[in-house]
């Protein structure tokens, strides 16, 4: 199994403004160059103060606390390039996973010392002070706990190869300092709570407004809503159809405490209720009951020239599926901003690492907006995007082709793509497919050579920097001027 | 010995007529039991262990073996087997057993002949591959512990799982209950049935348009739904309940009851004519929607629409079927009085629906020897169908043909390349219809090449073989005869390549097909079936169907690509003709950037694992883990 591979050089020089930046604009996205992870911070003009500082998000899959340390130094000198306290006005974190948070464990010295926080905005997912919500995390958590458990089984299958290097997302890691990722939460709605201003954001909220940033309206589009939470009059056709949208919370535990008993874990009383038929029925190699199946098994199970049909861990594809389960539900957590700039319908879109399920549900998405009759709809935002923050890492299930790239029919859209490929292709056994082909291929036709990867060994077209796109070696920044 | 009773021909089991979920409800208890009538094998051994499965009863997460069923035991065999019950894992072996059997021998009857499991290759270090046969399927009723079943080349297996049932207490099951799909006669026939076409048409696993694999799972549902048909007890029950009415919601059209309900999908797995609406609590019809062919690409959802077109032609049928019945019962107005119906003609009407579902089936199945081998769509299949049809009964007078062609039509399944949708041009060409040269040239000459080749005389060396392995063996022998006879003359070989569009003589194949040192292209004759039918009109049909499959492999946008290209050639013994060349040839610049653009996932479904984990080399265990 492929480790995570750690990088000891630190995070690379560059100046706080990027030579040839434009002096006036409206909005300068910065997509860090760190690795295979998340980091943005967006800066907003304002008129007769300091612009406004958001920063969505600020994790890496496998960067070490130094490393991270030097990014958030970065954005230190970026927001307070005098020195001194800098403010981050809005502090968003789109869900749970290493890749989106580990920077505020593994730089949490920078962020006490030298960083005051606005706000702190968050999916409801996160609001563990709702019961259902705990509910839905503590399945989460078991699962995590059940798989981590069945990778300490003996004797384990091929089955098992990638979920370990799946499970680095959510894994709790001391080595490069990223500790708990639930911890990073716990940390960011600290800070939010101190600031006097944390939320926890649903679809349909807003428009939100960015205090002093005339003309720009934010809105929320995701997490969805659970079905499973909702009112049965409120569950929609569509959420039927795609009721997988948080898997883990639809199946409840009793198949996850099979596994786990299975894999010898978290069994609470002798596991006896875990087995399908009981004791006196069931055969082990050691029971003296054994020799009456011998003749039997030595013609059928133990035939060794029959040895290619046996099934000793094909069981163990159940913890894959967990995996992915467990994954695609936390990336469907993903809060979902979409930033209008109300004079020119210019959208800018984040989507953190939303799948399939997320996508689909912005379909019924609406906003009340002052001075509009009718209700905005999620989709009029999308199809007028401008610039679109590519989820999941440009994986091919994170970004829905019809009713959402397809929408997206501005011209001149950009689209940043944070992934590191020398990262990616060192997961799991074949490497993870980002950017998926297809994708890839798709985000082309609609955004030509505007699609921007963070990796550090891609270079920038022509084509992104006559769309305002500029680079140095720690990050990339796109401006809407 | 004059005392010496005869051997029975039939071994009757008892088991769930669907799943365990009837026996604990007041309404359909009574017809929750049935008895699984199926061929006695003389020489069956604990397991079950017979001529064409073995029920293996290992529990890996268990670490636990449980004891095999002996069938033959005097205390089992006079009580018509083992007892149905959910807690003793020898019922389950004799109900996966019992279900797998029926399945097959439905299989066999409808095609007249053995059937077979998919070779194993085997690759010894050095050696060239060999195809072994496989005697017999291995059955694993309690292999996993999850909500999924599935078949397994690699393993040459069913796999089948158990979990406990969701905790939403308004699935109605018990929560946490342990339900098990292999007591599922749904999920049992379902699995069987890809072991059998995957052991009939092995290439129909590999997916190179969206119909493939959903084709595979829509007929895997078709054979498990129409043996509903065949439980006589359960078939009356339905038929009272739905006052004949079989478009209604009933439990004959539903698959997998139990398992769709303890997943907490409030409805039974599949559905064939409608769906349980969560919003109104009710049961609704499905509408046929001609657009859903073009945009529903998800596996099952796809095949769900071919099911419900082959469902569909059914019930017109059964309709057709029943029409005078109910104007008989209904002094001729064709309306029925209020309340219950007379029990006979709740019998009549169960008599016709048996009948009709047999037929369909029949169909189904048979259409098989009429596919591509490779590469199949829908609406090459409804050409199958009708082909295979016509062959056997010349006049439809129950306009099965009718409801079929409407069916599918409904559902916007259309087949390339036919001028209309009837009969006629629903057919398959037949070879000499549109080829160039004098006429009655290429007739001429296929009745040599048949002749030459002695196909009559090889055919008859299968017919008086006993065992499945000798006639495997045989086949062998005259499927390489075959090769090398249509290599070894390039007149034949020319005359074949026009018609299959492969390439087949000697130094004549193109560049991107792969050709031995000797000159002679790479093809292999696949499969060799023959059939012997029994038309409406008392004429034997009297065929032999040849597979032959070619590899060219293509170069687009710097990727290079297998594509494979095949034909079924279908000839007729008894006027040594050949009836129809159904394939697919190579060179066609349209199917191959098709095949591309399928494979490249602009068409795919959206499936996270294949971000994670490159794919997986158990295509079912994936796919029905979404949908069972």
């Amino acid at each position: 199994m492929a480790t995570a591979k750690k990088t000891k050089a630190g995070f690379p020089a560059a100046p706080a403004v990027a030579p040839g930046s434009p002096a006036k604009y409206r909005v300068r996205v910065r997509m860090y160059r760190h690795g295979l992870g998340d980091c943005f911070l967006l800066t907003f003009p304002r008129k007769g103060q300091e612009p406004l500082q958001m920063l969505i998000d600020c994790g890496v899959l496998t960067r070490d606390k130094a490393f991270m340390t030097g990014l958030v130094e970065h954005i230190h000198k970026t927001v307070a390039p005098k020195g001194g306290k800098a403010r981050l006005d809005v502090v968003a974190a789109t869900h749970e996973h290493k890749d989106h948070l580990s920077g505020f464990n593994q730089a949490r010295a920078v962020f006490n010392a030298k960083f005051d926080f606005g706000a702190v905005w968050l999916g409801w997912t996160e609001n563990l002070t709702k019961q259902e919500i705990e509910k839905i995390k503590k399945a989460k958590k078991k699962a995590a706990d059940t798989l981590r458990a069945a990778l300490a089984m003996p004797g384990l299958g091929p089955e098992l190869e990638g979920v370990e290097d799946l499970l680095a997302f959510s894994k709790d890691d001391d080595t490069t300092g990223s500790g708990k990722i639930s911890e990073a939460l716990e940390y960011l709605k600290l800070r939010g709570t101190d600031a006097g201003d944390l939320r926890y954001l649903e679809p349909g909220e807003g428009p939100l407004e960015l205090d002093g940033v005339d003309g720009l309206r934010v809105y929320v589009l995701g997490p969805p809503l659970d079905p499973i939470l909702l009112k049965g009059s409120e569950v929609t056709e569509k959420m039927k159809r795609d009721g997988v949208i948080y898997h883990l919370g639809a199946t409840g535990d009793a198949g996850m405490d099979g596994l786990a008993a299975a894999a010898g874990v978290g069994v609470v009383g002798d596991g006896e209720r875990f087995f399908p038929f009981a004791a006196e029925h069931r055969i082990g190699r050691q029971s003296p009951y054994f020799g009456n199946l011998a003749g039997f098994l030595a013609q059928t199970y133990d035939d060794p020239k029959q040895s290619w049909r046996r099934i000793e861990t094909d069981w163990m594809k159940a913890f894959g599926q967990l995996a992915l389960d467990l994954d695609s539900d936390t990336n469907n957590t993903s809060l979902v901003l979409a930033f209008e700039f109300v004079k020119t319908g210019e959208v800018l879109l984040f989507v953190g690492d939303a799948q399939v399920g997320n996508w689909q549900s912005w379909a019924d998405v609406e906003f009340k907006v002052p001075g509009r009759e009718k209700p905005l709809p999620a989709h009029d935002l999308l199809n007028r995007t401008v610039f679109y923050k590519v989820g999941h890492h440009g994986s091919h299930n994170a970004t829905l082709k019809k009713g959402g790239l397809e929408l997206m029919n501005r011209p001149g859209l950009v689209a940043f793509i944070p992934l590191d490929q020398a990262t990616a292709k060192v997961q799991g056994k074949h490497g993870w497919d980002m950017p998926a082909g297809p994708l890839f291929k798709a985000l082309k036709e609609k955004a030509g050579e505007r699609v921007v990867l963070s990796d550090a060994q891609e270079a920038i077209s022509t084509e992104a920097t006559a769309a305002g796109v500029k680079a140095t070696a720690a990050y990339v920044d796109y401006f809407l001027v | 010995m004059a005392s010496q009773p005869p051997l029975p021909t039939r071994r009757l089991l008892r088991g769930f007529a669907f799943d365990p979920s009837l026996a604990t409800k007041l309404e359909t208890a009574l017809v929750s039991e049935i008895l699984y009538k199926i061929p006695w094998e003389q020489n069956l051994r604990p397991g079950p262990v017979g001529e064409y499965v073995e029920v293996v009863d290992y529990d890996p997460p268990s670490q636990c073996f449980y004891a095999p069923v002996d069938l033959n035991a005097p205390h089992v065999l006079a009580q018509n087997g083992l007892q149905p019950s959910e807690g003793n894992p020898q019922f389950h072996q004799q109900m996966t057993y019992a279900v797998a059997m029926t399945t097959i021998d439905r299989f066999e009857r409808a095609l007249g002949r053995k059937a077979f499991w998919a070779d194993r290759l085997e690759i010894a270090p050095g050696e060239r591959p060999e195809s072994r046969f496989i005697p017999r399927l291995r059955i694993y009723p309690h292999a996993l512990r999850m909500a999924n079943a599935y078949y397994s080349r690699n393993k040459g297996s069913l796999l089948f799982g158990y979990f406990p049932a969701t905790e939403d207490r308004s699935s109605g099951q018990f929560p946490g209950g342990m339900v098990f799909t292999c007591l599922s006669h749904d999920v049992i026939a379902h699995e069987t049935t890809h072991a059998l076409l995957d052991g009939f048409h092995e290439h129909f696993m590999e997916a190179t348009n969206p119909d493939v694999l959903a084709f595979h799972e829509a007929f895997a549902d078709v054979v498990a739904l129409f043996q509903h048909f065949t439980f006589p007890e359960v078939l009356r029950h339905q038929i009272a309940r739905t006052r004949g009415d079989l478009r209604s919601e009933n439990l004959l059209a539903q698959l997998a009851a139990q398992v769709g309900f303890a997943r907490g999908t409030h409805g039974a797995l599949r559905d064939a004519i409608g769906r349980f609406d969560r919003e109104t609590g009710k049961w609704v019809r499905h509408t046929p929607d001609p657009m859903a062919y073009d945009h529903v690409k998800q596996v099952h959802a796809r095949g769900a629409i071919l099911v419900a077109a082959i469902f569909d032609a059914f019930l017109s049928i059964y309709q057709n079927r029943s029409r005078d019945l109910l104007r008989l019962a209904s002094g001729g107005t064709g309306v029925l009085a209020q309340g219950d119906l007379h029990p006979d003609l709740v019998n009549r009407l169960a008599q016709e629906a048996a009948k009709a579902a047999g037929h369909v089936l029949n169909m189904c199945i048979r259409a098989l020897d009429y596919c591509p081998p490779v590469d199949l769509t829908f609406g090459e299949y409804l050409r199958a169908l009708i082909t295979a049809d016509m062959d056997l009964m010349q006049e439809d007078e129950h306009h099965y043909r009718v409801a079929f062609i409407e069916a599918f039509r409904r559902r916007g399944i259309y087949p390339r390349d036919v001028r209309t949708l009837s009969e006629d041009s629903l057919r398959w060409a037949r070879p000499g219809e549109e080829q160039e040269g004098a006429p009655g040239e290429s007739e001429r000459m296929l009745a040599h090449f048949i002749k030459s080749i002695g196909l009559r005389e090889q055919v008859d060396k299968l017919r008086y073989l006993a065992t499945r392995e000798q006639i495997w063996g045989e086949t062998r022998k005259i499927r390489a005869a075959l090769h090398q006879a249509i290599q070894g003359q390039v007149a034949k070989a020319e005359l074949l390549q026009r018609l299959t569009g492969l390439a087949l003589a000697e130094f004549q194949a193109p560049p991107n097909v792969s050709v031995r040192r000797d000159g002679h292209p790479v093809f292999t004759v696949q499969a060799l079936r023959e059939a012997r039918r029994l038309g409406e009109d008392g004429r034997i049909l009297n065929q032999v169907f040849i597979t032959l499959l070619q590899k060219e492999r293509v170069v687009h946008e710097g990727n290079e690509h297998v594509i494979r290209s095949g034909s079924t050639i279908v000839l007729d013994l008894e006027t040594q003709k050949v009836s129809y060349v159904i394939g697919k040839g190579l060179n066609d610049q349209k199917r191959i950037l098709r095949t591309i653009a399928f494979r490249e996932g602009e068409d795919g479904a959206h499936s996270l694992a294949a971000t994670y984990f490159d794919g997986t080399n158990e295509p079912f265990a994936a796919l029905h883990n979404s949908g069972a």
